[in-house]
């Protein structure tokens, strides 16, 4: 007996046993020919309920049409394909062990399926290979709540308890990203300074609570009207600054003239009925060749100063 | 009387390897011309007699489908063989309807090429 | 078509002709295999082998970003003696035409999940007919690992500054192929771009020569 030789080993019986990882074997005709022990335990199915069985007939809670496609096209292109957890939870709908801490109901699973082919490499079928996912699954639903919260907690560093906008710190960072970016790339950028006309007589007048109504109100408005890539800080006590990038001089000349408009027609509202007008002065900056954060902002700032030196609600661009 | 043959690829592998196969079937009895692009060949096409063409589909600038296209307009009856390693069947029923009269898939060997022209009558002695 | 870096050319002007000549084979082949699948003709464009260094992958960036308003990447892990990162990229996709193409139904609804799965089967599909093709011609063991989805539908300006961030196949100098497929069924071109790691070159040359040899 020449024991260099090949051992005999039972394949078959291998994968048969395998707890692990769930394998089920069909032909071309979606017969299943191979249903291990992983499959059993959690099925509560033994193989010989289902060897020789159509398998859409042996469960017809399967996704037929999404597992005839993925199976065939696998065959014909004899590759491997895959499906995860992320975008379909399971294809066997399996109970979670009850030992996991986890909240889930069913089992998450990660399938691979490959062709089988015989010695002559024609494809006879297909293996559906299936992982259980959950805990993956239920580390990954943990760590994104994680996430989350640390966002929201970074969020509220970033924002301004008042308005709810974009604070001054916030606005620092960003402005430098954005002029960075905006020379890597070639865009054009604008930063408007925009301040409430009269705010200390409004305070004054009317009390500090109304003051605070108005710079909410106000800045409700305005983000109302921006588009997706503008950004809106509180950058002082009444003074707002907005990031504009990708506008040339003359369509944010445009925008902003429709903003100090929407804040013209703003009545806000006093507890004792009666309201107050607000307007607005601005001053807009365009980015040029070698212009550093704070060169912008103190440009932005001159022109709207400028304005306000012009008789207010009104908006005035550098170079005007 | 010697034939000449115009072989079209981008890449100077293909057709090096192209040519030793058509010198290995049919030596000095045929001349090879090559084109590194579709209007490389196009020109040639226009400037000298060429007596059958081994054109590749897929090059920068204009492809091989372009070229078929292109000598079908201007009524130029010289035959295409298409060399091409876009073997879809859709590629081979559009290059026949744009005019080529055989097709052979990349990576070739000799015994391809030799069986395609002889299937073709092209007899170049 | 590529740049040399500083250090002298990754690949001879020969061996990048007979490896761009391997991934127009393997393309083609790919493209075959999918079209008998999905059904449909695969537009396919001449491949792109280049050197790739730092300030090639600043350029890649930039072209992405004046190219797509949006974005969907796809990553797949390659293993094996051929070893490097695969990214399937998106611009907008008509999920409906994917779908049909695809042969999936909505049953499952079309939410972003769904159509993740529809990015990731096609993308999976690309990419591992091509791989196949190109480990098979040169003699050389690969995979894939399970894709992943690294970006759904983001705004292109937000994220292309950190595509091709963070993957230790890019320290260093080393190749990138480039495809562009384009489903005529579905309105919309996938590129497909693949970077190799770059301890796999000398297996990579080495096998080009052997090739060569061949035939």
């Amino acid at each position: 007996m020449d024991n260099q030789q090949s051992i005999a080993i039972d394949y078959p019986d291998i994968i048969g046993n395998l707890l692990t990882v769930g394998i089920v074997m069909v032909d071309r005709r979606f017969t299943v020919v191979l249903w291990n022990r992983f499959m059993e335990l959690n099925s509560q199915i033994r193989a010989e309920e289902v060897l020789g069985k159509d398998i859409f007939d042996a469960f017809p809670e399967l996704n037929r049409n999404w597992l005839e496609k993925k199976v065939k096209s696998c065959m014909i292109l004899k590759t491997p394909s895959f499906s995860s957890w992320r975008q379909r939870p399971y294809l066997f709908r399996f109970k979670a062990s009850p030992a996991l801490a986890s909240p889930a109901e069913f089992m998450y699973q990660d399938l691979s399926i490959f062709p089988i082919r015989n010695s002559e490499g024609v494809v006879q079928g297909a293996c559906i290979a299936i992982h259980d996912a959950t805990e993956l699954a239920e580390s990954s639903r943990l760590l994104e709540q994680a996430m989350d919260q640390a966002v929201d907690l970074e969020e509220s560093s970033q924002r301004d308890g008042l308005t709810g906008l974009y604070n001054r710190k916030f606005f620092d960072e960003q402005i430098t990203q954005e002029i960075l970016r905006a020379r890597r790339y070639g865009w054009l950028l604008a930063l408007a300074m925009i301040d409430v006309d009269h705010f200390k007589s409004i305070n004054d007048n009317h009390g500090h609570p109304v003051g605070d109504a108005v710079l909410r109100t106000l800045a409700a408005r305005l983000q109302g009207m921006l588009r997706t890539s503008d950004t809106l800080c509180r950058y002082g006590g009444e003074e707002f600054a907005l990031i504009l990038p990708h506008i040339s001089q003359e369509n944010s000349r445009f925008l902003l003239d429709r903003l100090r408009k929407a804040v013209e027609g703003l009545d806000v509202e006093l507890e004792d009925g009666t309201s107050v007008r607000v307007t607005v002065s601005v001053g807009i900056a365009q980015l040029e060749d070698g212009m550093t954060a704070g060169e912008m902002v103190r440009r932005a700032d001159e022109t709207l100063y400028v304005s306000k030196q012009a008789g207010r609600n009104r908006v005035t661009c550098w170079g005007d | 009387m010697s034939a000449t043959l115009l072989v079209v690829d981008d890449s100077k592998s293909s057709r090096q390897i192209n040519i030793a196969h058509v010198r290995d079937l049919f030596g000095a009895q045929v001349v090879c011309i090559e084109a590194d692009s579709g209007e490389d060949a196009l020109k040639t096409l226009t400037e000298r007699k060429i007596d059958l063409v081994l054109l590749d589909l897929t090059m920068p600038g204009i492809s091989g489908y372009d070229v078929l296209a292109e000598l079908r307009q201007r009524h130029l009856t010289v035959p295409v063989i298409v060399i091409s390693a876009d073997i879809q069947r859709l590629a081979k029923e559009r290059v026949a309807a744009l005019g080529a009269i055989g097709f052979i898939e990349k990576p070739v060997r000799a015994e391809a090429l030799r069986a395609m022209l002889t299937t073709l009558g092209v007899a170049h002695d | 078509m590529t740049e040399s870096p500083a250090q002298g050319p990754l690949l001879s002007d020969d061996e990048l002709d007979l490896f761009g000549e391997v991934v127009n084979i393997a393309m083609g082949r790919a493209g075959a295999d999918l079209a008998e699948a999905f059904a449909g003709f695969v537009h396919l464009r001449v491949p792109e082998i280049r050197s790739i260094t730092a300030a090639a992958l600043d350029a890649a960036r930039a072209r992405l970003m004046h190219t797509y308003p949006r974005i969907s990447v796809l990553h797949q892990e390659m293993i094996g003696e051929l070893a490097g990162d695969i990214a399937v990229i998106y611009g907008s996709a008509s999920y409906a035409a994917l779908r049909e193409v695809l042969g999936f139904d909505d049953r499952d609804g079309d939410g972003r999940h769904q159509r993740e799965e529809l990015l990731l089967e096609l993308g999976n599909a690309l990419a591992s007919t091509f791989v196949a093709g190109i480990g098979e011609q040169l003699g050389l063991r690969t995979g894939l690992r399970p894709p992943r989805m690294a970006l759904f539908d983001a705004p292109v300006a937000e994220v292309a500054p950190r595509l091709f961030d963070g993957s230790p196949a890019w320290r260093g100098d080393t190749l990138q192929i480039a495809i562009v497929f384009h489903l005529e069924a579905h309105d919309v071109p996938f590129e497909l771009i693949i970077t190799l790691a770059p301890d796999c070159l000398p297996a990579l040359t080495r096998a080009l020569a052997a090739t060569h040899a061949h035939g």
